[in-house]
């Protein structure tokens, strides 16, 4: 008789004899080594699952330098006789992170290795920044990605952690103005940037005008970004890719963390639900509001002034093969007094099935909703009271494969499909008398779909390819009403098409193909080729961004943006992979840019669409980043050079303009140290060439207004931006054991007090009306913060 | 019109403004040819109307703008060709007789000649033309004070007409604009209410910060409603931009103001359809 376990051993060993003929050759190799060397070390060990702390059948230990390895037992055991020297050894399992330990070998040793659930959700070709040596051997370029622990560990602004203020630290990447969370990666505008939560966008990522961004910190498992050079699952976005991937509550009883700040709190709980089951939820407020309620005035202490978040994670295993991910997310910034009130906020749920068929073969199919809306409203009880509501919504679905056999059988392919709906403006009135009418911009939706396939193949020992190709289609889909407009923009007629209607079709195929070189095994050459296409954009022409602008879509009148991006790279480890060196070049070239027509009127506009521009843009730049992973120091130097430019019929007399976000220099500085268990202290430094700035060159009055005249757009530049904060933590050692442990961190923003521009304005002495000057507007001077952080 | 634009922009620089900081700083400016500044507006009121035309100068120059002298200004309404003197007190003003008066539905075209502003020696001719719009009568105004905001509200009580309208708000205390400056001028158009009764809705402040707004007891409030065309109503809405809410990082890139006059001259030809109506200001206990 057979029993469930000689069972699951027969099914183990017909795996491991259906491995590819590769594998057996490799094996074939490690036996002839073995053969050949006398001297031979027994290695033993198992490997298991980081959360579950369960031991993992099937995963493979993969000795890099000998090209060999094994597969652990129906137990998560293993054994390997190697000859005597250090090895770097790579733990790889389907679903898993991969996993790398520099061992020595040079005695009989058994090790315990643990490995992580796959926390990307892309299909990522490797999952970057784990391995020490992956800054050479990954295939990816341009990109970066910054853990939770590393994005904590930087001073924050208000005390306030978060994940954006980190990325725009990075190398390439940039802010239009102080605070601002919108950021442009390699001179692209914030709406080139594809941000991801759990894999479903998120449309607008600020709080409170920008100065903070959605992202509790608590519930962050990592960031990463991809600077044009993305994954061929993804696209729709010109410049970049920000997926923020949120953690797995951690099984075990109930554990909660949290902080009490200058400006918010917050709170998260997790733990297990059940043996397969874990959760996380968390949850931030601020509470400037309720310090108004003790203000003497009326109208202060019946105030609304506030934002919150709100994320849940669940994670669901359900067998060795099948494991679910629910996660979700809801948020709104409310502010209200007598007159009115504005309520405006991104809620997004994804779910996700991810299926192990084998150890080299995994599925994930992932449904997702997102939506971004926002309400601004008088009192019912006025006299001529209105609603107005705004939203975009996506129903998303996902199929994504990926095939891991290693060397030349890495694969990836997969389909994507949202549906978008645009409700850009609703205005209605409760009052029949009311002044106000029924005002609504035309509802409008559209499919965007895309099939991609990747092989990822290692070529030689020395180079591997990246060959991916992503084709995405785009249609517009009624109830919709699109204007015409002649060649001076005016409006001509109209065509109105009925629900369910596919009245326009865009596509286009997107090579994404890319190389890694190896010079040594410390060094590297990289070089890519990416076409991305871009179908939706902000109706944006401000530096800062506002809560209102209107996301809208390529239509018979919008072309889909297109950008060629070309980067190589060289990259080397030193000091055994604590020191990681990279330098990039690119040059992107973009083409049916969108731009605005001077004075442009984007709010409310049903013509909205004849108030584009369309030209070419380009950028070039370099970037050079020294990160560092020592035991005391951690942090990043970084350095970008870029241009961009742009050239639009109809705006700046035609001629080529500097592109709005574009800095010349840039410089940042992160570091860490850590003196001991009690104390770190960690500091910010940045420095960039001011942005591009227009200049009156004349004046003329006009009842009572000297009125600037202008001669070229961004033909200056605000003053150079620099600041210096700094952070020290101090972690309290409690004798006596508690049931929590606390931290105490003090920040400062803006250490020495920089009045960095903010803006710059033209005025008009009000004393000498004839006089006019340039006014700086700073907002931050130096801002103190002190945030309690416990666990329990 | 407490339009919603303006409250929301007034939403987002509330918080901002709490900490932000301002300061002059040196700037070298650059320089640019001199261009002709047209400023003139046609009314429906029977009076000396005005072309007034400037020079516009270098940014960093604080002195008063030269005035155009010399020119040949004509305006014509489709019947008549009426010759506008300069006025012999007041250089580059120019003026109609005190019978002049604009006609709702009438075009007037505006015609200088004699100028030769970039001094190459040529006579240059600059054409310009803007349509009488036809404008709403008032039933009546009320007149609000606002304690919390120390400001009076011009409340306007009308019958908006159907199709696409434009209209600039301006209040008067004792028969004279309590704000001359355009730039403070209230504009809007009627896409959010065509066609509705106006319902007492807010077309106008009188601030008690600015001793030529704030009423006292008995003082003659009016509140002047002036139907504009579009090109105006986008240059007022550009002028806005680039004076009073200059720099600001939340709207849209600098630019030149639109201009309907022809070359290379800035400035504006409006004509404005007015009517009115006048409340006497009761006291701040409503």
């Amino acid at each position: 008789m057979i029993n469930k376990k000689t069972l699951e051993k027969l099914s183990l060993n017909m795996r491991i004899f259906c491995v590819s003929k590769f594998s057996i050759i490799l094996f074939t190799v490690l036996c002839f080594t073995t053969l050949v060397h006398a001297e031979m070390i027994k290695l033993e060990g198992d490997v298991r699952d980081a959360e579950s702390k369960q031991f993992l059948p099937g995963a493979t230990v993969w000795i890099k330098d000998l090209n060999s390895g094994t597969v652990t037992d129906i137990d998560g055991k293993f054994s390997l006789d190697l000859p005597k020297g250090s090895y770097l050894i790579e733990i790889r399992f389907v679903g898993y992170s991969p996993y790398s330990r520099l061992v020595t070998i040079d005695k009989p040793r058994s090790l315990s290795f643990v490995i992580l659930p796959e926390i990307s959700q892309l299909n990522e070709i490797n999952v970057l920044g784990k391995k020490a040596e992956d800054n050479v051997v990954s295939k990816q370029m341009s990109m970066q990605r910054l853990d939770a622990a590393a994005i904590k560990r930087m001073p924050a602004f208000m005390g306030e952690v978060d994940v954006i203020k980190s990325i725009q630290m990075l190398p390439g990447v940039s802010t239009a103005v102080e605070g601002a969370t919108g950021f442009s990666v390699r001179g692209g505008t914030p709406d080139q940037n594809l941000v991801l939560l759990d894999m479903a966008s998120i449309y607008n990522v600020s709080h409170l005008m920008g100065f903070f961004s959605i992202f509790n910190n608590d519930i962050v498992q990592d960031a990463t970004l991809y600077k044009g050079d993305m994954p061929a699952s993804v696209g729709g976005r010109l410049a970049s890719l920000l997926e923020v991937t949120s953690r797995n509550g951690e099984a075990g009883p109930v554990k909660g963390q949290g902080g009490i700040g200058t400006i918010a709190s917050r709170l998260s709980l997790e733990g297990s639900l059940s043996p397969s089951t874990t959760f996380i939820v968390a949850g931030r407020r601020t509470y400037a509001d309720l310090a108004l309620k003790f203000s003497s005035d009326k109208a202060l202490r019946e105030s609304q002034l506030y934002f919150y978040d709100l994320n849940m994670k669940i994670t669901q295993r359900i067998n060795e093969k099948n494991r679910l991910f629910l996660s979700a997310y809801t948020g709104d910034d409310v502010f209200g007094n007598k007159d009115g009130s504005l309520k405006l906020g991104n809620t997004m749920a994804s779910l996700r099935w991810n299926h192990a068929f084998d150890n080299h073969l995994r599925r994930d199919i992932t449904l997702y909703y997102t939506g971004y809306r926002y309400a601004f409203g008088t009192p019912e009880d006025e006299l001529n009271p209105f609603l107005w509501v705004s939203k975009i919504e996506d129903a998303g679905a996902r199929y994504d494969f990926k095939i891991d056999k290693g060397a030349f059988s890495n694969f990836e392919f997969g389909a994507s499909s949202i549906f978008h709906m645009f409700s850009p403006g609703k205005i209605t009135s409760s009052s029949a008398t009311s002044f106000f009418r029924n005002f609504e911009l035309s509802s409008s939706n559209a499919l965007e779909s895309g099939i991609y396939a990747a092989w990822i193949p290692d070529i030689t020992s020395r180079l591997s390819l990246k060959i991916g190709l992503r084709y995405s289609d785009f249609r517009n889909v009624g109830s919709a009403t699109v204007y015409r407009f002649d060649q001076n923009y005016q409006r001509t007629d109209s065509v109105t098409y009925h629900k369910g209607d596919f009245f326009n079709q865009y596509g286009g195929f997107e090579p994404r193909i890319g190389f890694n070189y190896r010079l040594t095994p410390t060094t590297s050459v990289k070089g890519a080729y990416n076409r991305n296409l871009q179908y939706m954009q902000l109706a944006q022409n401000s530096t800062a961004g506002t809560p209102f602008d209107l996301w809208f879509p390529a239509s018979p009148n919008v072309k889909p943006q297109k950008a060629d991006q070309f980067s190589l790279g060289v990259f080397k480890n030193l000091d055994n992979n604590t020191i990681e060196l990279s330098v990039e070049g690119y040059y992107k070239k973009m083409s049916n840019t969108i731009d605005f027509k001077d004075h442009a009127e984007l709010f409310l506009n049903p013509l909205l669409e004849g108030e584009i521009r369309v030209g070419q843009s380009e950028s070039y730049g370099m970037e050079v980043l020294a990160k560092m992973k020592r035991n005391k120091w951690n942090g990043w130097l970084g350095y970008t050079l870029a241009h961009s430019s742009r050239t639009i019929d109809g705006i700046n007399g035609g001629n080529e303009y500097t592109s709005p976000y574009d800095k010349t220099h840039q410089v940042s500085v992160v570091l860490n140290y850590e003196f001991n268990t009690k104390w770190s202290v960690s500091s910010n430094f940045v420095f960039s060439t001011g942005i591009p700035l227009t200049i009156p060159a004349g004046k003329f009055d006009y009842f009572g207004n000297q009125v600037p005249i202008y001669t070229n757009r961004n033909a200056y530049r605000m003053p150079d931006y620099h600041r210096l904060d700094l952070s020290v933590t101090y972690r309290p050692q409690s004798v006596r054991k508690r049931w929590f442990t606390g931290e105490w961190v003090f920040s400062v923003y803006n250490l020495y007090n920089r009045h960095n521009a903010w803006t710059i304005g033209f005025r008009q002495d009000e004393t000498n009306p004839n006089e006019t000057y340039a006014e700086k507007t700073y907002l931050f001077p130096l801002i103190p913060a002190v945030t309690y952080n416990f666990k329990f | 019109m407490k339009s919603i634009y303006l409250f929301l922009s007034q939403w987002l620089f509330v918080l901002i403004l709490f900490s932000a900081c301002t300061e002059r700083i040196p700037l070298e400016f650059g320089s640019t040819y001199s261009r002709l500044c047209v400023e003139s507006i046609i009314t429906t009121d029977t009076m000396v109307q005005k072309v007034v035309l400037k020079q516009s100068r270098s940014y960093d120059v604080n002195r008063s703008p030269n005035a155009l002298t010399g020119a040949k200004v004509t305006i014509n309404d489709g019947f008549t060709n009426f010759l506008f003197k300069e006025s012999a007190d007041s250089p580059g003003v120019y003026m109609s007789t005190n019978e002049f008066f604009g006609v709702q539905g009438r075009t007037y075209r505006l015609r200088i000649e004699n100028v030769d502003i970039d001094q190459n020696g040529e006579m240059e001719v600059y054409n310009a033309s803007s349509t009488m719009q036809y404008v709403m009568p008032l039933d009546s105004i009320t007149l609000f004070y606002r304690s919390d905001r120390k400001y009076t509200e011009l409340n306007c009580w009308s019958q908006e007409p159907e199709g696409k309208n434009w209209y600039v708000f301006r209040a008067m205390k004792n028969g004279k604009l309590a704000n001359d400056t355009a730039s403070n001028w209230f504009y809007q158009k009627d896409d959010l209410f065509n066609g509705h009764y106006t319902n007492g809705i807010t077309c106008q402040f009188l601030r008690d910060e600015k001793a030529n707004e704030k009423p006292e007891l008995g003082d003659n409030i009016t509140l002047e409603v002036c139907a504009v065309n579009e090109d105006y109503f986008n240059f007022l809405n550009a002028l806005r931009s680039e004076t009073r809410l200059q720099g600001n990082p939340f709207g849209g890139p600098p630019a030149n103001l639109p201009t309907n006059v022809s070359g290379k001259a800035v400035g504006f030809f409006a004509t404005f359809a007015i009517s009115r109506a006048s409340k006497k200001f009761a006291g701040r206990g409503n």
